[in-house]
Order: C-alpha cells, then structure tokens, then sequence
C-alpha cells in the first residue's frame, strides 16, 4: 500500500477512534427530540423504507418458493395462482426446446402428485 | 430555517463538532460530549436564523468555536482566539486515549510538528472531516486555494512521517 493511502487509512482510523459514542448519540438525540416535538422527523424513515422493503422481498421469495416446490399446493390453494404463474415464467424463459421439454415433463410430474393428493 | 429539518442539520455535523471539542481538549471525551451537547442546544435554538444558502456547516463552526472561546474563558482565562486555532495536540498520549496502535499516534505528533497553517488545514479536513467549502468560509480564502494548500500539507507531512 503507498504511503498516501496508509495516511487515509490512518486519519480514517483516527476519526472512527475520534467519534462520539452511540450512548451519547441517542441521549443527545433524545433530548433534541423533546425539544423539538417533531418526534416523526426522527425516525429514520429511509432505514424503516428499507427494512420494510428488504423484509417484503424475502417473505415472497420465501412464499414463491413454497408455492412452486410444496406439492400441497394444489386447485384451491390461496397460492395455486402464484405455482402457476412461476411454472409460467420457468416455461417462457426456457431458451432451448430442450430445456422447454425438462420443464413441461417436470411440471405434469408435480401435477399428477398433487391430483394424487387431491383424489385421497 | 425550518426547525424541522434540524434533525438531518443534527446528523451530518454531530461527528465533526465532538471531533472539533475531542482534540481541542485533549481527547477527554465527557468534556467533548458536553460541549457538542451545548453547542447543538445552541444551534437547535438559532436555527431558525441559519440559511444554508449563504452558510453551510460553518455556521455551526463558529457556534462551536465561541462556545469554546467561552469555555476556555473559565477554565484558562485569558486564552486568545490565535492560541486557540492552534491549540497543541502534542503534549498528549494520543496512543492511551484512542486505543489505537502506535502508529496512530505517530500521525498526530507527524501533524503537531507541521507548520502552524498547514497543521490546522490537516486537523480540518482530515481529523474532524469539514468539507473545503466549510474550511474556506471559516478561514476566509478560497477552497481551491485550500485544496492546493492542503495537497501540500499532507506532502509535507509523509516526509514528516518518513524520518520520525
């Protein structure tokens, strides 16, 4: 590493060093706060954006997945529509006939698993 | 300015102004957290005379910087405001109060033994983190003026840095 960036490094670490500490933070924050009365200008809107968005994303990932693998998943289910519509995409994105007729064959197999189940 | 975007005002300055008290009173951080917490007080009670347009962070530099004159005032009477800009940072064991390895503590003796002005543009910029545009308006010159200025300082101190 060049003596320029180990300088960087060093100022950089001297600042972390340097910085007030969280208690501090969040006390001063707090009595800023009562000061104030905007208490909704103080939460941190972007990081609640992002928790919300991060959580949304990894409950229908989590959803779509159990959708598409569960053979319980069957007609009448709240997320037969959801099995059908990924089993559409696999379908559409599919480049090669070849490919194509995997994943049709795989589909009729889980079809006929959950017709099975249905018929118990 | 409107007090309610104080909190963002809050967030974007609360590191430089602790770093600003942190080394002017020689890394005691319970003195450094009162003065940032009087100086936000301040602030947060002026703000609605800040314009961001004419000002940017200086306006709480200087807030900062009579806060402090007046707190030497009862603790060191008869302090200058000269003495004040540059307050030695040397006489302490940096190495102790930061926790960190020697090297660190090298840097800023490096800095302490730097020519008055280029000591204060390093300690600036580079230890309490103020932009150019704030350093110039506290300072009275240009930032490109400064950007140059500070280029040579840090030259200047890595061949410090080479023979220590």
């Amino acid at each position: 590493m060049s003596m320029k960036w180990t300088l960087y490094y060093q100022f950089w670490q001297i600042r972390r060093a340097a910085s007030p500490s969280a208690s501090f933070s969040a006390r001063l924050e707090s009595d800023l706060k009562q000061r104030t009365g905007h208490m909704m200008w103080w939460i941190p809107i972007g990081r609640i954006a992002v928790g919300l968005v991060s959580v949304s994303i990894l409950v229908s990932g989590a959803t779509g997945v159990y959708a598409y693998n569960s053979d319980t998943v069957t007609l009448g289910h709240p997320l037969y529509g959801v099995r059908n519509m990924l089993e559409q995409v696999e379908l559409k994105t599919a480049l090669q006939a070849k490919n194509r007729e995997n994943i049709l064959q795989k589909h009729r197999l889980r079809h006929e698993r959950s017709i099975r189940r249905l018929q118990k | 300015m409107d007090k309610k975007y104080f909190p963002h005002f809050y967030k974007e300055n609360v590191k430089r102004i602790f770093r600003f008290f942190f080394f002017r009173v020689s890394g005691r951080r319970e003195i450094a957290e009162d003065l940032t917490q009087d100086v936000f007080v301040k602030a947060f009670n002026a703000f609605e005379s800040y314009d961001p347009e004419t000002s940017r962070s200086a306006w709480l530099y200087m807030i900062a910087r009579n806060h402090f004159i007046n707190h030497l005032e009862k603790t060191k009477p008869g302090v200058s405001l000269e003495e004040l800009e540059h307050l030695p940072m040397g006489t302490v064991d940096w190495a102790t109060i930061l926790s960190k390895k020697y090297d660190t503590a090298r840097v800023l003796d490096a800095i302490e033994s730097l020519p008055e002005e280029d000591k204060t543009l390093v300690r600036l910029k580079f230890l309490e983190g103020w932009g150019y545009a704030d350093i110039a308006e506290v300072l009275g010159k240009s930032a490109a003026t400064l950007r140059v200025k500070t280029h040579r300082a840090l030259k200047a101190l890595r061949a410090i840095l080479k023979h220590l």
